[in-house]
This record gives structure tokens, C-alpha cells and sequence, in this order.
């Protein structure tokens, strides 16, 4: 490596380092003021009760969604924050039934129809960050789809460096101006009063395959309804 | 039996946090005294001073000035007359080391502060069934 890349890569690392805290020490501190004002509002609220006008209630019920909102945002800011640092034991995966069981949890009582084609044969991996992954993706073909029985298929390759997974629902796809967006933190694609959701799950997922040195990307199927194909190398970085 | 109610000594330096668990006393029509100390070292005065009468029983929170859970935890523990005391961890740390730290320490259990008000009564309800057992020890 040249002098001044290894410079490059040393900064860019101090700089990872120092996201990363900063991050972990933000959301952390953040929580406790955002739990003290739930539980000030919920007070407030409860010794008011029977005396509150119709528009106060309703601007309780806001502050307090709006507070709930905000403790999910910091949540997920630190599990971001934690993407390197934390779950890096590996273990044995066996990709298709993980996918079965998964989507049967994120389905919770809706009726499902999964087809997995191909195979990939068990790998060692990190084992808690390709579970997320995973479950993100099958959260995302289902919690988006408003069709009585929402239909995902999955197909399983692989070869001598990495596994690559795709999965398509019947959902109702994205928009073409927010497919660049998708991946970043806290977007949503509908407002987030219409549909109750941080927008941070894919930024997460995200940022694990870059972490693990793979790749995700997200598009339309022509049929219509979303794909995403993920490539997961079989080889994982050691953590820094 | 009543005439031996367990005192609790709150360890917590919010202000807020101490009316929660004020709050979910009455919820739960707990009547055992409370006691409250804003850092560990404070804890230790009023334990090894006694103004925290026998027998007692301490809530714990991490993250304070001056001496934190941990470093109170550490100092109990090597108290002969204190080692015994039952202490719970009531935190927003979810951090494993925090956990096992704790745990190394002998602590009766690890209650993450819950957001919603509803699920702090619960966990102060499960504290008073602890400690109603330990009143009839």
C-alpha cells in the first residue's frame, strides 16, 4: 500500500471510531430524558383525567405518540451504532430454514406464501447479523403489503465467495424517485402517520452488509412488487 | 408480620425517576418505607449511619455522579455489616457488561427502566412480592 493511502485508511478508521461513539454515547444519553418526559406526560395526563377538553386529549395523544416515535429513533440509532461492534460470534446458519422460520415470526397471524427455490448449503457467519438482515427483508414484503395473503419468493444461490439471496413479494413495490433513498436512515416512503415506522431497518441492514463486505440492492420486479438481492460473502472481516 | 416492613433505599440521581418509582408505590399501595440517596456514596452513609433502619433492601440505578452502581456495589459487598443487603439493579443500561458486572456482585436481580409508566408499576408490583417474602423470613 502507498504511504498516503495507508495514512487515508488509518484517518478513515479513527474517524469510524469516533462515529461510532459518538453514536453509542448520544443515544444512550438521550434515553433517559425521553423516558422522563413519557412518564411526566402520562402524569399529567392521568391527574387531569375527566377534566381534559377533547383537543387536549388529542394533543396528549400526539405528544405521546410523537415521544414513543422518538424513543424508537434513538433505539435504532444505537443499534446502528453498534453494527461493528456487537453480535460478532459466528455460528452455523442454515439459510432456508432460517428464512421459513423467520417469515413465519414477521407474518405473526397473516396468512403467508413462501417458495424458496435453490440451495445454499449451511455456512459458519455471523450468525445474529445475517438473522436481522434477513428478517428486515421478510418484515419489509409483508409489513408493506396490503394483499389478504402476501406472497414472497425467495431464491438461494451460491458459489465459492458468497451466497446471494433474493426476495420478491407482491406488494406494491417503490416509487422510482425514492429507490435511492431507501437505504438511508429514518426514510419512509409513505409518511410516517400513515404508517407507523421508524425507516430505519434497511439503513441497519445497510450498513451490516457493507460491514461484512457484501451488497444489497433494491428494485422493482416487472411483474410488479419489490426485490431485493443480497450477496453475503462466505468469508467475514474480523471485527476492528 | 407488618410491624417488620423491609426499608428500601432508592439509589437514583433523577429527579424524575424518583417520583416513577414514588408513584408506582402508590400505585401498587406499597407502604414500606422509601428511603432515597442521589449517588453511592450518599447510599453508604445512610446505610453504614443506619437512618436506613434493618432490614433493608436497595434499587439500584448505574449511571450516577460521584460513585456509580458498580463502584457501590463493589464497596457493599466488602462491608462485612452490609454484604448481606439485597440490591436490584434498575437501569436503562442493557449492556452485557454492565449486566454481568452486576450480576459478579451478587445483585437479586437486573430490571431494565422500562419506558411506559404501566410496565414500571408491573415491575415495582414483582419487587413488592420479593420483598413480602423476605418481610416473613
Amino acid at each position: 500500500m502507498q504511504p498516503h493511502a495507508e495514512d487515508c485508511q488509518e484517518r478513515l478508521q479513527k474517524i469510524n471510531a469516533e462515529f461510532e461513539e459518538f453514536s453509542y454515547i448520544v443515544s444512550h444519553d438521550l434515553k433517559a430524558p425521553v423516558r422522563a418526559i413519557t412518564n411526566l406526560a402520562s402524569w399529567i395526563e392521568e391527574d387531569l383525567e375527566g377534566t381534559l377538553p377533547e383537543d387536549s386529549q388529542e394533543n396528549f395523544r400526539l405528544l405521546k405518540n410523537r415521544v414513543g416515535r422518538l424513543e424508537k429513533m434513538i433505539q435504532a440509532l444505537l443499534e446502528f451504532s453498534r453494527v461493528a461492534r456487537l453480535q460478532l460470534e459466528t455460528g452455523a446458519v442454515d439459510v432456508k430454514s432460517k428464512i421459513e422460520k423467520l417469515a413465519h415470526e414477521v407474518a405473526e397471524n397473516r396468512e403467508l406464501k413462501l417458495t424458496i427455490s435453490g440451495k445454499i448449503a449451511p455456512l459458519e457467519t455471523y450468525a445474529e447479523k445475517l438473522t436481522f438482515v434477513l428478517g428486515e427483508l421478510l418484515r419489509n414484503a409483508i409489513f408493506f403489503n396490503s394483499k389478504t395473503q402476501p406472497e414472497i419468493k425467495v431464491e438461494l444461490q451460491e458459489n465459492a465467495e458468497a451466497l446471494q439471496i433474493t426476495i420478491a413479494d407482491n406488494g406494491p413495490g417503490f416509487p422510482e424517485t425514492s429507490l435511492p433513498k431507501l437505504f438511508t436512515m429514518f426514510y419512509t416512503v409513505l409518511p410516517k402517520d400513515q404508517l407507523e415506522t421508524t425507516g430505519a431497518g434497511l439503513a441497519i441492514v445497510n450498513k451490516i452488509v457493507n460491514f461484512v463486505g457484501g451488497k444489497i440492492t433494491a428494485g422493482n420486479h416487472p411483474e410488479g412488487g419489490a426485490v431485493f438481492t443480497l450477496t453475503w460473502p462466505k468469508k467475514m472481516p474480523s471485527a476492528n | 408480620m407488618s410491624e417488620k416492613l423491609v426499608n428500601i433505599l432508592l439509589v437514583e440521581d433523577d429527579e424524575v425517576d424518583i417520583m416513577n418509582v414514588q408513584r408506582a408505590f402508590k400505585k401498587n399501595n406499597i407502604t414500606n418505607p422509601l428511603y432515597i440517596a442521589r449517588n453511592g456514596l450518599e447510599a453508604l452513609e445512610m446505610l453504614r449511619d443506619k437512618i436506613v433502619p434493618m432490614p433493608q433492601i436497595v434499587i439500584l440505578d448505574l449511571n450516577m455522579p460521584k460513585m456509580n452502581g458498580i463502584e457501590f456495589l463493589q464497596e457493599l459487598r466488602q462491608d462485612p455489616s452490609l454484604k448481606h443487603i439485597s440490591v436490584f439493579v434498575m437501569t436503562t443500561s442493557n449492556e452485557d457488561s454492565d449486566k454481568l458486572n452486576a450480576y459478579n456482585l451478587n445483585v437479586a436481580g437486573y430490571i431494565l427502566k422500562p419506558l411506559s409508566f404501566e410496565k414500571f408499576i408491573a415491575s415495582v408490583a414483582t419487587l413488592d412480592k420479593y420483598w413480602k417474602l423476605c418481610e416473613r423470613l
